[in-house]
């Protein structure tokens, strides 16, 4: 398909733009901004979550070691030795129970605040 | 002349100065809303589909690795966002029977729009093109208007070039018929 000499290309270069409302760059850079905040935020949490998984897994890793090996030394100001493991799936549930309060917290939060500010 | 480069912008804003979105959206805006008004003929909505085209570009910056010009990723966006849209909306044009189609020669329209005056002429045009489907109206402006290759405009809408091709000669015997409609 040819544009030279053609009738239709003569006629769309003459059709003029349409022009933008003046208010147009001011309210896309606003949400843009909020966006960026929005993404701003949402990388430091994965960075910190990224953070406290990778702790846990050393954590557990040296837990794991010093039981298989059994290890056990004393510091100066008081000794470490591996505690009693029957009690870790009562402290796991605990632990696991506080998590799950906690994200259904947060969550009836965002769903409260979102409700207010709509309010608003 | 351009001071500096897409590229040289997106680095920027991905490195987090933000601000100089507002360089990009300096460039692109007006065209973008240019075609989404064209295509789906409504002011409110072409500038709201045209804010979240923007948004969507500023989402998805980091995924634009360079495969394609910057304006022909922004028209991508622009063109689903529309094509999308109007299929939500179910908008209205006139069939055109195969017969017809290739009654119409470009002379017989050349002529005819030569006994017009220039506004007359774009006035036609412009009503001839919201008889079209919407996505066929997309296809015509981004090549006519926007001025885009026939290999950016498969890019853009994802259809094949040679299906592009066939899209685009079709378009144009029916902008033909519609605009010798007009005389009539």
């Amino acid at each position: 398909m040819k544009k030279n000499n053609d009738i239709l290309k003569d006629l769309f270069s003459r059709m003029p733009e349409e022009e933008l409302p003046a208010s147009f760059r001011v309210n896309v850079m606003q949400k843009v901004m909020i966006e960026a905040e929005r993404i701003r935020k949402r990388n430091e949490r994965i960075e910190w979550f990224a953070l406290i998984i990778a702790s846990l897994f050393f954590i557990g890793l040296a837990i794991i070691a010093f039981s298989y090996l059994n290890i056990s030394f004393e510091l100066k100001w008081t000794s470490i030795s591996m505690p009693d493991l029957k009690l870790l799936p009562f402290y796991s549930l605990i632990g696991t129970t506080v998590l799950i309060l906690l994200g259904i917290d947060h969550k009836f939060r965002q769903i409260y605040k979102k409700k207010h500010e709509k309010e608003v | 002349m351009e001071l500096y480069t897409d590229t040289y912008y997106i680095h920027r804003i991905l490195e987090g100065d933000t601000a100089c979105f507002a360089c990009l959206l300096d460039k692109y805006s007006r065209p973008v809303y240019s075609l989404i008004y064209k295509v789906i003929r409504n002011r409110e909505d072409a500038e709201e589909f045209t804010q979240d085209v923007f948004i969507k570009v500023f989402q998805k910056l980091s995924t634009f690795k360079g495969e394609c010009s910057f304006s022909t990723w922004i028209y991508r966006i622009a063109y689903n966002t529309a094509i999308s849209e109007t299929r939500k909306k179910k908008y209205e044009y006139l069939p055109i029977e195969e017969s017809i189609i290739n009654n119409v020669s470009e002379e017989e329209v050349t002529d005819m729009l030569g006994q017009t005056d220039n506004h007359q002429q774009i006035q036609m045009l412009d009503k001839a093109l919201t008889l079209l489907p919407t996505d066929e109206r997309a296809l015509i402006l981004l090549y006519y208007m926007e001025e885009k290759t026939i290999e950016e405009v498969s890019t853009i809408s994802g259809l094949t070039e040679s299906n592009v091709k066939t899209k685009l000669f079709r378009i144009r015997k029916k902008l033909f018929v519609l605009l010798k409609g007009m005389e009539e």
